[in-house]
């Protein structure tokens, strides 16, 4: 029997980069089942690489990645598959399949892994586009749409099969605040109703301190993750610069 | 090299997922490409090959004018067209229109990661998207081929009657005799492979594409040199042995 407390995910010791350039060194965290887990850092210092090496797209260099106990790149791709076919992904830009309307879009999953008729298929992607505000858009083709309505439809496709553990590419950059906060709020709602696990990469302060129950920072110059904890505790208790000027958008300098 | 027999392999493997049905393939694509090669391509394919046919009676002519044989120019141009040069035309206009189209929405899907979308919901992209479009083309470039025959030998018909003012009748009775069903499947092999290599350059490159635009340009580009060249290589091969069987 799974615990509330077992950890779902369990990274290990992970190098990340592409060919022989080194992007994150020595990476370990857990990620408890339920919990809103943010990846922050700045630009550029590699948040979406880590999030391709957890849903399996990008091999790490070294280390392990553990689902429910099982080394994910240590498996074969019949089981990886049966681990990844759990998630939603939600990419940073979207990454809408740009033949498809939003309708088939959020379709395709259902029509992939589901025994719905294609009627019950077309309410499940109403209910899917009206959860991120996007009622009525069914026929519309992602280029039709702009970039923040496009992000919301990418967010309705990955939560297509009500998955187990989903994860969020910078989902709230660029949506209005209002649009963003309502986003925060559907991330909590998805955590309380679906049960998912949420893995949430983002710099949007406002969104890190209202959604976060563990996170974890990492730092571009030293290639590897400096803090991790509750952002709220993290802003309370750290004493590394890096991560304080993060947290308070670079206007609090500690004296150490 | 390595990624071309790893793209193969999978798309050997989509294939024979296929047959058993249990592949997942976007058929509207196919659709769309098959409109695209057929509806789109055909003035092109007309113009080229009717010139070729055009071009082929002219020069023929000037030599067989020497030994008072231009009715031969009927058998050249049958010949030529049938076994080769309307299959290699149509390669080669089908490169740049579609090879190239090809790469490009696959480069674009890959820059917006349309593709690893996919991946993640354990659809293969080769199924998914490489499978429709090499089997449109696989169908299509013979098509065309055929089509494209007939307009070569049309316009020799035109240059010979009209300008050097052969028999019509007799033009026809030598093209008929002169292209044997034979050179009809040596021209059909030709563009079954065509068809295969230019559609597989062109996804090839597309998925292989960097993530940027130059990304795109570049496999774009390089979809059109590969299949042009392969085409150019796969000719000189399938000559060869032609020769050697003697046909
Ligand atoms: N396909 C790739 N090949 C080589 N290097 C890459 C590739 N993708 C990203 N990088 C490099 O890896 C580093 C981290 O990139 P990544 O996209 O993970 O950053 P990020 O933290 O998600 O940034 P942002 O917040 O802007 O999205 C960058 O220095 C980038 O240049
Ligand atoms: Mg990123």
């Amino acid at each position: 029997m799974d615990s509330v407390l077992d950890p779902v995910i369990e990274v290990s010791n992970l190098d990340l980069g592409y060919a022989d350039y080194i992007v994150m060194r020595n990476i370990s965290f857990s990620v408890r089942k339920n919990d809103i887990f943010v990846v922050m850092g700045a630009s550029g210092c590699g948040k979406s690489t880590l999030l391709k090496a957890l849903i399996g797209l990008n091999q790490p260099l070294k280390g392990e990645v553990l689902y429910n106990g099982k080394n994910f790149w240590d498996t074969d791709e019949a089981e990886q598959q049966n681990i990844t076919r759990r998630f939603g992904v939600l990419y940073q830009g979207g990454a809408l399949w740009s033949s498809l309307t939003l309708g088939e879009n959020v379709a395709l999953p259902l029509q992939i892994y589901s025994n719905l008729s294609s009627i019950q298929i077309r309410e499940v992607v109403a209910l899917k586009l009206s959860l991120v505000g996007l009622a009525g858009y069914e026929d519309f083709y992602p280029s039709e749409i702009s970039g923040g309505m496009r992000k919301r439809a990418g967010l309705a496709r990955a939560i297509a099969l009500d998955p187990d553990i989903i994860f969020f590419d910078e989902p709230s950059a660029g949506l209005d605040p209002v649009n963003a906060r309502m986003l925060d709020d559907l991330i909590i709602q998805l955590r309380d109703v679906l049960g998912a696990t949420i893995i949430v990469v983002t710099h949007e302060l406002a969104s890190i301190f209202s959604i976060a129950d563990n996170s974890i920072f990492l730092d571009a110059e030293s290639k590897t993750m400096i803090a991790a904890g509750n952002p709220n505790d993290l802003l309370a208790d750290s004493r590394d610069p890096r991560v304080i000027r993060f947290l308070t958008r670079g206007a609090k300098h500690p004296n150490l | 090299m390595r990624s071309l027999f790893g793209f193969l392999g999978e798309l050997t493997v989509s294939f024979g997922r296929l047959i058993t049905g249990k592949a997942y393939v976007r058929w509207d694509d196919f659709a769309v490409t098959i409109q695209r090669c057929g509806l789109d391509a055909f003035l092109l394919v007309s113009l080229i090959s009717m010139l070729v046919g055009m071009i082929l009676a002219f020069v023929g002519a000037i030599q067989l004018k020497m030994f008072g044989a231009q009715i031969f120019i009927a058998d050249i141009v049958g010949i030529a067209m049938v076994r080769v040069l309307a299959a290699v035309m149509t390669g080669i206009i089908m490169s740049g229109r579609i090879g190239a189209s090809f790469a490009a929405e696959l480069g674009i899907m890959q820059t917006n990661e349309e593709i690893d979308a996919l991946k993640t919901l354990g659809v293969s992209p080769v199924e998914f998207l490489v499978m429709p479009r090499v089997l449109a083309l696989f169908i299509m470039l013979p098509l065309l081929t055929i089509y494209a025959d007939l307009m070569g030998i049309i316009g020799g018909f035109i240059i010979s009657i009209g300008m050097l003012g052969l028999n019509p009748i007799e033009y026809w009775n030598h093209t008929q005799h002169a292209v044997k069903l034979i050179y009809l499947w040596i021209g059909l092999i030709h563009s079954l492979s065509f068809g295969l290599i230019i559609a597989i350059s062109g996804c090839l490159r597309g998925v292989k594409c960097e993530r940027s635009s130059a990304g795109v340009g570049e496999a774009t580009t390089s979809a059109v040199v590969t299949a042009i060249t392969s085409i150019v290589i796969a000719t000189a091969i399938i000559t060869f042995i032609c020769q050697i069987l003697g046909v």
